[in-house]
């Protein structure tokens, strides 16, 4: 009964993170950066890294967060509209391509994710909403916030 | 009872059961007045013998106690304390980005391997003869991978294979020094995949991308090569921009042309001074993810050749071709069709060769079916081509199995006519893979 009782907590820990309960993803970039706002297709060109350079020149950096993270999944559904697999796949067929010399920065956190986008000042990287604070800029998408009624970086069902 | 004998025994906190304490003191006392007398002395000296024993293990234990207190004192202290700092981009062995000038730094370098070990039962022929059923090793193809600048990176694909004659060889498949000004102006400099339409320059060696076994027929290698001169030595610009509810890809290049035979690629000298010109165009249309469609055309003069009679002169070529691709969720759909026109200057006649292939597939699990139609309608004498290349009308029908992520199993059945072959029917396995 207590090992029943072990595996199903250790079962809802592990469900607890894809389980998202309307999720919002925030777009951020490094406060220097004079980008104020993207577009949907802007968000998907540059995760998908076929728009590589920033409008003043800059490479963009991009930095996504580890597989099985519930922000991650929010993208893969919104964004890549792939599994984390299909996503795997694509990266390494645009390198074979060779039109990327290399893959994203990988982070394990919100506030990691925040702590590079600091530190670099060509880095865009998402994170949960709720978890943002001023260190970092969030961008409008297609001119909305997070938070507001169409924003459309968010999770539509309890899970992703 | 139990009290008792703790207080004659050093027994620290031991406690005994009530019934053993009492067999204890029994034993005692049935042990006979007259040796309790004689052994009395003994056991008190026992008892001493053993509360000094008694004293020295708590002394012991006490001296341990205080040094593990002291090895744990010391693992907290050690866990408090931060972790050491990061190295910085700079100092870190393959990480330099080209701001850095110290010779320590080299630049970080992917490396992918790319295979496949294949089986064939049924028709093919070499020299005229149907060869038996077979394993083969396929192509173990390198790729590397590295940037060099934020702007500058190389590429390079090599590949190991064995050849009909069961020789080895090794060939720089790809070398490539790319420099990328912005999204819309990039340069590759070097040995490329001829951008034709869009299988050429997806798929080529990463036998392991694609879905089927074998490359489509206008693509494939015949005796070596393929009737598309799918390599190019030379300089490509290629870049991509979004232009309102399309996404535009293009690639145009100028690289050298055709070599004594169909199947060349000519890496260290040209034939003649005409180079080969080419350009892709292709449009993705936003509210239509996953289609893509284009065109593309490659215009090169062959030289002539004087080991062949037929080829006393120059030949004028140009490749036309379009391609329509949908991949969307579980769908695929790839479709592309070449022309290629052959200009004899010294006879005025004209060879024109016709290529296609329609593929589908649909992903379901792991499981992948799929079917193809390839044709080529080759120029009957061409002399360019030669007797080697004929017509072909090829069905597919095939399975691929990803049965763990990096890893594929393609099953495929072919049904083959072409003039030269004993039957029409032939079966290919592989097995694809990436590590």
């Amino acid at each position: 009964m207590r090992r029943i009782s072990a595996i199903l907590i250790f079962s809802l820990a592990i469900a607890g993170s894809t389980l998202v309960h309307g999720m919002e993803i925030a777009i951020v970039v490094n406060k220097d950066n004079p980008v104020d706002e993207l577009t949907m297709r802007e968000v998907e060109a540059i995760f998908e890294l076929r728009q590589q350079f920033w409008k003043g020149g800059d490479r963009v950096y991009v930095i996504i967060q580890q597989a099985r993270r519930a922000e991650r999944n929010v993208m893969l559904k919104k964004v890549y509209r792939q599994t984390d697999e299909g996503l795997n796949k694509y990266l390494l067929h645009r390198m074979f391509k060779g039109e990327i010399s290399d893959f994203p920065q990988i982070e394990s956190s919100n506030e990691k994710v925040k702590q590079e986008v600091r530190k670099r000042g060509n880095a865009i990287g998402f994170i949960d909403a709720t978890t943002v604070d001023n260190s970092v800029k969030v961008l409008k998408i297609d001119r909305l916030m997070p938070g507001s009624e169409n924003y459309r970086l968010k999770s539509e069902d309890s899970s992703t | 009872m139990c009290k008792a004998i703790h207080r004659i025994l050093p027994l620290g906190n031991f406690h005994f059961p009530g019934s053993f304490a009492f067999g204890v003191v029994a034993l005692l006392i049935l042990s006979g007045p007259s040796s309790a007398a004689e052994d009395h002395d003994g056991l008190k000296e026992e008892i001493d013998r053993l509360k000094q024993e008694n004293a020295e293990l708590r002394k012991h234990l006490e001296s341990e106690g205080q040094s593990i207190d002291k090895v744990m004192q010391r693992l907290e202290s050690l866990e408090q304390k931060s972790p050491a700092p990061p190295l910085k981009e700079e100092e870190m062995p393959g990480m330099d980005m080209g701001k850095s000038a110290s010779p320590f730094t080299v630049p970080r370098l992917n490396l992918q391997w790319f295979g496949d070990v294949d089986f064939r039962a049924g028709s093919k022929v070499r020299n005229g003869d149907n060869l038996p059923d077979t394993f083969g090793l396929g192509q173990l193809g390198l790729m590397t991978n590295a940037r060099l600048t934020e702007n500058a990176s190389v590429m390079s694909e090599v590949v190991f294979q064995y050849k009909d004659d069961e020789s080895a060889s090794a060939t720089i498949e790809r070398l490539q020094l790319q420099y990328q000004a912005n999204d819309l102006f990039n340069f590759r400099l070097g040995r490329t995949h001829t951008p034709f339409g869009y299988w050429n320059e997806t798929f080529h060696h990463g036998t392991w991308f694609q879905t089927t076994a074998l490359r489509p027929e206008i693509l494939r290698f015949h005796d070596g090569g393929s009737v598309l001169p799918i390599h190019s030595v030379g300089l490509e610009m290629y870049g991509y921009q979004p232009v309102k509810f399309l996404d535009l890809h293009y690639n145009i290049g100028v690289a050298n042309g055709r070599g004594k035979k169909y199947t060349d690629t000519v890496d260290s000298q040209d034939l003649n001074s005409n180079k080969a010109v080419y350009a892709v165009f292709s449009l993705a249309p936003v509210p239509v993810p996953g289609l893509r469609f284009g065109v593309n055309a490659y215009r090169d003069v062959i030289p002539p050749d004087a080991g062949t009679p037929a080829r006393n002169g120059n030949i004028d070529e140009l490749i036309t071709g379009v391609h329509l691709i949908y991949i969307r969720d579980h769908l695929e759909f790839l479709s592309e069709a070449v022309r290629i026109q052959h200009d004899d200057t010294v006879s005025s006649r004209r060879f024109t060769t016709w290529g296609m292939y329609l593929q589908a597939g649909y992903q379901s699990g792991a499981f992948k079916p799929y079917y193809r139609f390839d044709l080529l309608d080759a120029a009957e004498g061409d002399p360019f081509y030669g007797p080697q290349v004929v017509d072909v009308i090829r069905h597919t029908l095939g399975l691929r199995w990803d049965f763990i992520r990096w890893a594929a199993l393609k099953f495929e059945y072919h049904y083959i006519d072409q003039d030269n072959l004993d039957g029409p029917h032939a079966f290919y396995a592989q097995a694809a893979f990436t590590f």
